[in-house]
């Protein structure tokens, strides 16, 4: 079943073949149908007029002898009433009666009992047929009390000539019978007093013969009942007389037949389907004339609807056949319709497996298949014309998402890949992460180390790929090159907003973060420039707090804020772009500034918020959290921990002089005594003893105007590692370290008298760092310790 | 016990036989073949008769010999009469013994063809058997002061289906039955009984002239015996005993049907059983007798009170 | 600081001794001021004994290297310690004074 169900599917021919042979079927049966019904209506119509004609006819026949036997009776009782006192002419009116009517069966003309005195109690003059002669006694006898008798009761009773139920007259002469049924009517005398009644009889044999012989079909039959219900014609001649039409109904309750029952004895006409031994029949029913006899044909449904059954199935036959031979050719000629689509599909198929040259057949037709055919030429030339462009376009992507390789790898390339960690320096540890979304990105980072201070940036240039890209190069090589010579966060963003934007003709922007950490201190100078705010991660988590700056490349003249805070010793700066806030899960959920702090906090606590374990474990989260899901923005992360160890074991003093050159010798004196004292060489001395004074000269001659009285302090302290001179005053700001350096090739005219001072600083320590802190200014000079000392 | 009581019979039956051999008893049914008469049928067919020792022929009574006037000439020894009957010609000088009483209840109605209860139907032209049934039926409409117009019929049907009688005298059992086979429709309101208003007196019981039955009594007994097993072998087996019935209904070809008789026989077994004691008595109740008698004098249909003592064996 | 100049074979020889630090440089400036009216002679400073110098004491040097070389003389250093002489290292001067 299935299988034919999936050829159907398969076979268009065979399903728009159904199709059209079902609607066919349908329409065909619907018209049949009524076809059918309206012809069977006719031939029930048809039936009913026949059965109608032929009792008509019979009633008719019944209705004339009847009409004269009432003449001759109501002749008789014209004559009986003018005589009614001659006893023996009652037998000359009896006979005469069937001598001119030799059909009747017999006649009497009866009295009342003792109505002629000198006859007794009975006197009935009959008159009957014996053989060829008529015979005429007197009737009544104790053993016949006529008076008793239907015929004699009805009219008497009903007063009123009538006929009387069919009955079997016994002969008792010859022991036969016969059935007869009686004209009766009262003679009376002429005081009106009823004397007696006129009986005429007529045998209904012929009426039996006749109504049983009509056979409007094969298995029709008739039959006739009396008043009663008595059948007295009925094929089953057992049931004639003895059984009544309600008889079998009072064994099985049959509602029809009582119905038809009722309907007969109330003389009504008329006709009735209903079920009959065992058959659906038609009921044709009359009443015969006055007899108060019912007469009915039976006739089967299967007789009367025979022949048109007969041509009904024959046209059903026909019908099918025709369907099916219909179904047989539509599907031959659909099937040759459709050929050449079934080319076409397989050549199609030939294109579709690659073959775009092949060629298509050509069938030289204007109808639909034609232009499908044609249209499908087209595609294909379209198709080898695309796959062409296709290719083109395909090598030029290739070169160039290979370029853009190169640029992720340069640009990669610009941001430090060296972390300091606890083994490299003693104050600091540092680690940072970027991942673009795409080949190139631009999120940017970049940290460096100048003097004793970290400068560092985060930032995120707004859009992806190469534009964000190139304008990051922009922004980092800016924040290089500014804050190498400018301390101040604020104003390093400041003067790179400016530089930016001077440039930026696209409208692009960066958010910024710019950091400068004294490391010494611990002192941290911000600025943010519209930039997410930085985590603080240490003795609990807290977002470093942010003024609402502007981000930095489109308003030049933006005065960009400084900020500042302590941060303590073990605490780690968390920096991020919103690449990290804002990473996408598959259902487009974003990671949330929730998550970013418990994944902080539970690092916290398990005491793993160094910088690369805080990455790490960000990072973990994050790939977690956005599964399968692409990456939707860059993301860069930066952690900052200030672990400075402020152990100075050594060695720690310090001296405080006015700001007069003449104590510079009091100074050479303690510095000199604080390098023997951590046993550096003569060199070393000497060294750090012209960089000392050098700074503390600077702060004698810049940061007290000329006159003005002020003191300078040094300390002297050291550890294991490095010895470290810091010159704290109380002057106006002067930070030396921001001097541009001298060119010491220069030959001795071209050399200016100043600048050396920071110069040598710089050179014969390992690092200088100014830091200006409760108004006062602090120069820090650091001299590593060789292991030796 | 049972088995017993048969051979013993069956012993007496043959002592007897040698003696009655020649003595032939006639029966004669009151009325043509039909289950009416069932058990008398079947105590013939069955060989009752036989193994009781007596001879026994039926033989129906004709137009021309009604069962009466039959055993008034000794055409036959034996006939059924209703009770009222059996008074009625006792009352008339013919003496009579009951041998065997069968119906222990009334079994006549009044049909009415209006629809109407028949004891509205004041002056209504009422249907009676021109034999001579329904004595009872005078007396109540007598009592009730319904001055019916009797109507005496050979056959009713017709007559009443024709519209000429407003109502008909009908048997339970026969009558009744042809009336609904010809369509009449029976309700509560037309049909009146004449058990349910104190006219309960039993009908059918088989009778010997006094004179013929002081001579064999014995014979009389064992007929009476014979019949009333044939009775009560029709109880047991209805299907069998109306099988028998329709071979004598069709052997004197008789206008009835196995629906009709089959309706008859029940109806009269259930006629045999007493109301009281709920049993097959197959006796005269003195006090039915003592009624009927009562009923007949007051209406002047009997000359004097004919008694229980009359009717029964002595 | 002890700053003495003298002559010696037509050449000036400035000798220093001490630690030039920048309280001591008005002072040895003002000694060695003789040096900058010198016309057309060759100037000689002695550092055999000078342990220290700072950039106001590299200053001097520097002026009198300057205005010497404008009038077409040289200057030589002479005797530098190996202290010193890193400072002059340090700062380029080492390219610019000759050393004898």
């Amino acid at each position: 079943m299935n299988r034919i169900i999936a050829y159907i599917r398969r076979k268009l021919s065979v399903r728009v073949s159904l199709r059209v042979v079902v609607s066919a079927a349908i329409l065909f049966v619907a018209a049949l149908g009524i076809m059918f019904y309206q012809a069977r209506e006719a031939v029930s119509q048809e039936a009913i007029s026949r059965a109608t004609q032929i009792l008509d006819k019979t009633s008719l026949r019944v209705d004339s002898i009847l009409n004269r036997v009432e003449v001759a009776s109501d002749m008789t009782k014209w004559l009986v009433e003018r005589h009614t006192n001659q006893a023996d002419s009652m037998f000359v009116y009896s006979r005469s009666m069937l001598e001119n009517n030799p059909d009747f069966y017999n006649c009497s003309v009866a009295f009342e009992p003792y109505y002629f005195e000198e006859k007794g109690r009975y006197f009935s003059a009959y008159t009957k047929h014996v053989g060829d002669s008529i015979r005429t006694i007197q009737g009544g006898s104790d053993s016949y009390q006529y008076f008793f008798a239907d015929w004699y009761l009805m009219p008497k009773l009903l007063d009123r000539p009538c006929w009387t139920e069919p009955y079997f007259d016994l002969d008792v002469a010859t022991n036969t019978s016969e059935m007869v049924t009686s004209y009766c009517q009262t003679v009376k005398d002429r005081q009106g007093r009823m004397i007696g009644v006129i009986n005429t009889s007529l045998s209904i044999n012929w009426l039996s013969k006749t109504i049983s012989a009509v056979k409007p079909y094969p298995h029709s039959y008739s039959i006739m009942i009396g008043r009663g219900g008595t059948y007295f014609v009925h094929p089953d001649t057992t049931k004639i007389t003895r059984q009544t039409i309600f008889t079998q109904t009072l064994e099985q309750p049959d509602t029809a037949m009582t119905a038809l029952g009722y309907a007969m004895q109330r003389g009504e006409e008329g006709v009735k389907q209903m079920y009959i031994n065992g058959k659906d029949s038609y009921v044709f029913y009359k009443p015969l004339g006055r007899t108060g006899c019912s007469m009915a044909i039976v006739c089967p449904e299967s007789d009367i609807f025979r022949s048109f059954d007969r041509l009904q199935n024959t046209i059903m036959g026909i019908v099918a056949v025709g369907l099916l031979l219909m179904l047989y050719f539509f599907i031959r000629i659909i099937t040759f319709e459709l050929d050449p689509l079934r080319r076409l599909a397989t050549e199609a198929e030939t294109i579709a497996s690659g073959q775009f040259d092949a060629e298509l057949p050509d069938f030289q037709r204007v109808d639909e298949i034609g232009q499908l055919s044609h249209s499908f030429g087209n595609m294909q030339q379209s198709l080898v014309k695309y796959i062409d462009e296709l290719k083109k376009t395909t090598a030029q992507k290739a070169t160039i998402e290979s370029d853009l390789r190169i640029a992720s790898k340069i640009q990669l390339g610009m941001l430090p890949e060296k972390f300091p960690t606890r083994a490299d320096r003693d104050d600091v540890q540092l680690f940072a992460s970027l991942t673009p979304a795409k080949e190139v990105g631009g999120d940017l980072f970049d940290f460096y180390f100048r003097d004793e201070k970290l400068f560092f940036c985060i930032g995120d240039v707004s859009g992806k790929g190469v534009p964000a890209s190139l304008f990051m190069a922009v922004t980092r090589s800016t924040f290089r090159t500014v804050s190498a010579h400018e301390s101040m966060p604020d104003r390093i963003v400041t003067i790179m907003n400016k530089t930016i934007a001077d440039m930026n003709k696209n409208h692009m922007f960066v958010t910024l973060f710019v950091g400068v950490l004294d490391l010494p201190t611990g002192r941290l100078h911000y600025c943010n420039a519209g930039h997410d705010a930085p985590l603080l991660i240490g003795a609990g988590i807290g977002e470093l707090p942010c003024d609402s700056n502007i981000p930095v490349g489109f308003m030049p003249q933006w005065k960009f804020s400084l900020q500042e805070a302590q941060i303590f010793i073990g605490t780690t700066i968390f920096l991020f772009t919103d690449g990290l806030t804002e990473a996408m899960n598959a259902n487009k959920a974003q990671f949330q500034m929730e998550r970013v702090n418990e994944v902080a906090a539970r690092a916290l606590d398990n005491q793993q918020h160094e910088p690369r374990q805080l990455i790490e474990q960000m990072t973990d989260a994050v790939h977690q959290f956005v599964g399968d899901a692409e990456q939707s923005d860059d993301l860069t992360m930066m952690a900052i921990q200030y672990i400075w160890q402020n152990n100075d074991a050594r060695m720690r003093k310090s001296i405080t002089l006015p700001n007069d050159i003449q104590e510079v010798p009091q100074l050479n004196a303690f510095v000199e005594e604080a390098c023997q004292t951590v046993g550096l060489d003569e060199i070393d001395t000497m060294k750090i003893k012209v960089a000392v004074e050098e700074a503390v000269v600077n702060v004698m001659k810049y940061a007290y105007p000329s006159g003005e009285r002020g003191d300078i302090t040094i300390e002297a302290a050291s550890n294991d590692v490095r010895l470290k001179f810091t010159i704290i005053d109380s002057g106006k700001p002067f930070d030396p370290t921001v001097q541009s350096a001298v060119d010491t090739s220069l030959s001795a005219q071209e050399r200016k008298i100043g600048g050396l001072g920071i110069h040598i600083m710089r050179q014969n320590m390992d690092s200088i760092n100014y830091e200006r802190s409760d108004n006062r200014n602090v120069l820090t000079l650091r001299k590593k310790l060789n292991k030796k000392n | 016990m049972k088995k017993m009581f048969i051979l013993l019979a069956v012993m007496i039956a043959m002592s007897h036989a040698v003696t009655a051999q020649d003595e032939t008893i006639v029966f004669t049914p009151q009325w043509t073949a039909q289950a009416q008469f069932t058990g008398y049928y079947v105590a013939e067919a069955m060989g009752f008769y036989r193994e009781a020792g007596v001879d026994v022929r039926i033989e129906h009574p004709s137009p021309t010999q009604p069962a009466m006037s039959r055993l008034r000439n000794n055409q036959c020894q034996a006939t059924t009469l209703q009770l009222c009957q059996a008074m009625e010609i006792i009352d008339g000088g013919i003496l009579l013994v009951n041998i065997l009483q069968t119906s222990m209840n009334n079994a006549m109605v009044i049909v009415s063809a209006r629809d109407q209860d028949p004891l509205t139907q004041k002056g209504a032209r009422v249907g009676i058997w021109s034999v001579g049934f329904g004595q009872l039926a005078i007396c109540m409409s007598i009592k009730e002061h319904l001055d019916y117009e009797w109507v005496r019929f050979a056959h009713n049907v017709n007559l009443f289906v024709a519209g000429a009688l407003d109502a008909t005298l009908a048997m339970s059992y026969n009558e009744y039955y042809q009336l609904v086979q010809a369509g009449i429709k029976m309700t509560d309101k037309n049909v009146y009984r004449f058990c349910d208003h104190g006219y309960n007196v039993q009908e059918d019981g088989v009778y010997m002239t006094r004179e013929y039955y002081s001579e064999h009594k014995d014979q009389a007994r064992r007929f009476a015996e014979a019949s009333k097993r044939g009775w009560e072998w029709a109880v047991e087996h209805p299907d069998e005993a109306l099988d028998i019935v329709m071979k004598y209904v069709d052997m004197n070809n008789i206008a009835t049907n196995r629906v009709m008789q089959q309706l008859m026989l029940q109806e009269v077994l259930r006629l045999q059983v007493d109301r009281e004691s709920k049993q097959r008595e197959f006796r005269l109740r003195p006090d039915m007798v003592q009624e009927a008698s009562r009923l007949m004098v007051e209406n002047k249909m009997l000359s004097r009170e004919v008694t229980y003592e009359e009717l029964i064996e002595n | 600081m002890k700053t003495t100049i003298q002559e010696q074979d037509g050449k000036m020889v400035a000798i220093l001794a001490g630690s030039l630090d920048t309280a001591a440089a008005p002072e040895t400036e003002k000694a060695m001021s003789p040096l900058n009216d010198v016309e057309g002679k060759d100037i000689i400073i002695d550092c055999t004994e000078l342990e220290y110098i700072s950039s106001a004491g590299l200053r001097i040097f520097l002026g009198i290297l300057q205005n010497v070389e404008e009038k077409g003389g040289h200057v030589y250093i002479k005797g530098i310690n190996e202290n010193v002489r890193t400072i002059f290292t340090i700062t380029g001067f080492s390219n610019i004074f000759k050393f004898m």
